[in-house]
């Protein structure tokens, strides 16, 4: 799901580059120090997760755990994306350095969203709560990345619109295991590090 | 949800992982004897890419056709024209881009493009044709021709990485640290020079 170099026009890689680094930074600079461990562990995992394939018909694909972060580091969740996408796209060649900043957009801005999910979810609680909206969160945010992805890809050529579609329903079988992946591990941290949820999440 | 099943969970990730990975595309072309040249997509993990669109240009820069990587991620061109370096960029579904170079006319795909392109005048332009995929089946019983050249799982680059993200935090976290008792210095600085004017 990243992007290459060379792919889109240089309008969008400026813009998106322009955001990412303003967000980017403003996160960085209010960063709590005590938060940097957690920043760190969850960009491991992040970066370590690119490797980790799923035959997705025409394909290939591979776990994200955005949604994960996202529950994980809530508002600070950019920065983990942000610096995985950095360590990836230099150390394995995935993306492309002028496409840093849409990459990160169409990672990052679902993890925001799998945590606002996430947060709903813990005010409505019912026995399996953390693992529905885990599931939910980690299921969206791939979801939600793959409409980003598509939508940015038009801009640089239309006739990416035409297989849309089929990218969007191949990738279900992982979504799906990114949500089953998400929901456990909420259930895990909701057993054993609670504190780890409710710090982001109250 | 136990424990244990979280870890097998996380065993089961950790072995899918070390069997296979891909992202990236790659791609590899062969000139062969009777002069097409075979082109191929693929993912490190020796996953073919199917249905890429390929573009093939010129030495010139001038497109020569257009086509899409079949079942196996081959697509077969019978270059004509200019003896030169030739390009093949492949452009997948989820914006993966690669390309791969192959010498036409000129000593062999390894050397590099020794062959002084040929002039407008002394080679014709061919039209810009789009064209479905030609593949060339394989004879019967002859060895399948393939390029895929599977990557083995980047071990080193994953302890560098890990090591890297570490390291930074580690440094990171000291500077934070530091501002943050530099400010609280500061703000106790403040109190106590408050209080003395006030005595």
């Amino acid at each position: 799901m990243h992007i290459s170099d060379g792919v889109l026009p240089a309008g969008i890689l400026a813009g998106s580059g322009v955001a990412t680094l303003g967000l980017g930074g403003a996160l960085l600079w209010r960063a709590d120090a005590q938060k940097i461990p957690r920043v760190a562990l969850c960009t491991s995992f992040f970066f370590v997760a690119s490797l980790v394939h799923v035959p997705m018909g025409p394909t290939s694909a591979h776990l994200l755990l955005t949604g994960l972060v996202g529950i994980i580091m809530g508002p600070l969740a950019f920065l983990p994306i942000l610096f995985g996408l950095i360590l990836q796209a230099l150390l394995f060649q995935h993306g492309g350095i002028t496409a840093l900043g849409v990459n990160a957009l169409t990672m990052g801005l679902p993890a925001y969203a799998a945590w606002g999910l996430f947060r709903l979810g813990r005010s409505v609680r019912f026995k399996g709560s953390p693992f529905v909206f885990g599931f939910l969160a980690g299921w969206g945010a791939v979801l939600l990345s793959l409409v980003l992805l598509k939508v940015v890809l038009t801009f640089a050529d239309e006739s990416f619109v035409g297989v849309a579609w089929v990218v969007f329903i191949a990738h279900q079988p992982l979504a799906v295991l990114e949500g089953i992946v998400t929901g456990f591990a909420a259930v895990f941290l909701e057993r054993v590090a609670p504190g780890v949820l409710e710090e982001q999440h109250e | 949800m136990s424990k244990w099943a979280c870890l097998c969970l996380a065993a089961a990730l950790l072995a899918a992982g070390g069997e296979a990975y891909a992202h990236k595309m790659m791609a590899a072309s062969r000139v062969r004897d009777d002069g097409t040249v075979l082109l191929q997509a693929f993912f490190p993990d020796g996953t073919p890419a199917r249905g890429v669109r390929t573009e093939v240009r010129r030495p010139d820069g001038a497109l020569f056709l257009t086509g899409q990587t079949d079942e196996a991620g081959r697509l077969t061109v019978t270059p004509e024209g200019l003896a030169g370096r030739w390009t093949a960029t492949f452009t997948g579904s989820m914006g993966h881009k690669t390309e791969t170079r192959f010498v036409v006319g000129g000593p062999g795909p390894e050397q590099p493009a020794a062959a002084a392109p040929a002039t407008e005048d002394s080679a014709p332009q061919p039209a810009l044709r789009e064209t479905a995929p030609r593949t060339q089946p394989a004879p019967e019983g002859a060895p399948t021709e393939d390029l895929i050249r599977e990557q083995p799982f980047p071990v080193a680059e994953v302890l560098a990485g890990l090591g890297l993200i570490f390291g930074l935090s580690a440094v990171l976290m000291c500077l934070k640290l530091r501002r943050d008792i530099r400010q609280l210095k500061d703000s106790d600085e403040g109190t106590t020079s408050s209080a003395t004017e006030g005595k």
